[in-house]
């Protein structure tokens, strides 16, 4: 595709306070699954995907779970304030009125393609948040597919794919599916002392929990 | 779709054309790798089309049907075949809405018309390989939800099932979806929908 620069090869940067090393630059065209609790998940989430911010980064998420002023409330109070045009909301929750049907997943394409168009950065982190709201609409194995073929467009124009899949809302064997359709899995958890994560399933990532704050 | 085992596989293409010169030259480039049947109009193609064609060249402005209403007509008819709009305006996101899963801008050559054909029929092999391969996902889910790990461990069916899993994700590898660009990525989810719509729900 043509909007790839030279930049393209660079790893996307998870963020300096990501706490697995190894995970923390992933090559470009990955799509990689969050799961945990949603809220917490969730948070994850958007952390990873905002830590495009700063590298001049385009970020694009997929919201089924919450309206796309919400989100954009988020990413500017997150990101000092300024409004931009690197941020592009996609609303599937089919709550507002501009929401696409969140069944729709042509119409969902067509969104995705056009926000990422219109947005002014050639790197691009693409979240879909999150794939429990997906499956509240869809059956499971439309679900798979969905994800499968955003991870070739994903891949093949170099981008930085981050999904959620709440594990208090899903069974394990749903979990345990949908985590074939990804590179590699961030495990997230919050205990008394505050947040953890692991990596599980990529190379020469060793599965250990740290200290996430 | 009927078969895909390869590219050039002696699978059908049916070429909906009103200029008598283009429809032959279509054809004459494609004669030697595919069986090919040619139609004027798309009232026409509607009578030529049945379930051995794998791919519909339809031209998008033609006396009668336009490409749009021949492609309405025949998805509805429940014809599995990828379609490919010819237009001789560049494909917006409105044209990507219509439905196909490829689009050429005239004037078509020979090698984009060939590329074009080979995309399309490895998009069918491949959601023919992710339809098993995620069904049998679930079905692997299921079976360790009611099974204890040592049954499994001991099941012929069990270790055959893994066995194909890997055969499939290797295909899923070695295969182009057509999902990178903006047109294939719609048409890919689009078969989710559409096979969603007539199948309801897959899981057993």
């Amino acid at each position: 595709m043509s909007r790839i620069s030279d930049g393209a090869g660079a790893p996307y940067d998870l963020g300096a306070s990501f706490p697995v090393g190894e995970a923390r630059h992933q090559r470009p065209g990955r799509t990689l699954l969050v799961t945990g609790p949603a809220a917490v998940a969730e948070r994850a989430a958007l952390r990873l995907l905002l830590a495009g911010h700063e590298d001049d980064e385009g970020i694009v998420p997929v919201s089924t779970d919450r309206p796309a002023e919400e989100l954009r409330a988020e990413y500017t109070g997150l990101t000092g304030g300024t409004p931009d045009d690197r941020l592009a909301v996609i609303d599937v929750t089919g709550r507002s009125a501009d929401a696409t049907n969140p069944v729709d997943l042509a119409a969902l394409g067509r969104e995705l393609n056009e926000a990422i168009a219109g947005v002014r950065a050639d790197r691009v982190r693409v979240g879909l948040l999150s794939l429990s709201g997906m499956l509240s609409h869809l059956d499971r194995t439309d679900v798979f597919k969905f994800c499968h073929f955003v991870r070739d467009r994903i891949g093949d124009a170099s981008y930085l794919g981050i999904a959620t899949l709440a594990t208090d809302e899903a069974d394990a064997g749903t979990v345990s599916m949908l985590q074939e359709a990804f590179a590699g899995t961030i495990e997230v958890r919050e205990d008394e002392k505050g947040g953890l994560v692991r990596v599980v399933g990529l190379p020469d990532t060793p599965v250990t929990w740290h200290a996430w704050g | 779709m009927s078969q895909h085992e390869g590219a050039s596989d002696g699978a059908t293409i049916l070429v909906v054309e009103d200029e008598a010169e283009l429809r032959r030259t279509y054809e004459l480039w494609l004669a030697a790798d595919y069986e090919v049947r040619t139609a004027a109009e798309g009232e026409e193609a509607l009578g030529m089309a049945d379930e051995s064609v794998d791919v519909v060249l339809l031209d998008r402005m033609m006396p009668g049907l336009s490409g749009k209403e021949t492609l309405t007509e025949l998805k509805e008819r429940g014809l599995e075949a990828k379609f490919a709009m010819v237009t001789a305006v560049e494909p917006d996101f409105d044209i990507i809405e219509m439905g196909f899963d490829a689009y050429l801008t005239k004037p078509v050559d020979e090698e984009r018309l060939r590329d074009t054909i080979q995309s399309l029929r490895s998009q069918g092999a491949y959601s023919d390989a992710l339809d098993e391969y995620t069904s049998l996902l679930a079905k692997r889910e299921t079976l360790k939800a009611r099974k204890r790990n040592e049954e499994l461990a001991e099941s012929d069916a069990f270790a055959e099932l893994e066995a194909r899993l890997a055969e499939l994700e290797a295909r899923l590898e070695d295969t182009d979806s057509g999902a990178g660009d903006d047109a294939g990525f719609v048409a890919a989810l689009r078969d989710i929908d559409e096979e969603a719509e007539h199948t309801g729900t897959e899981e057993p």
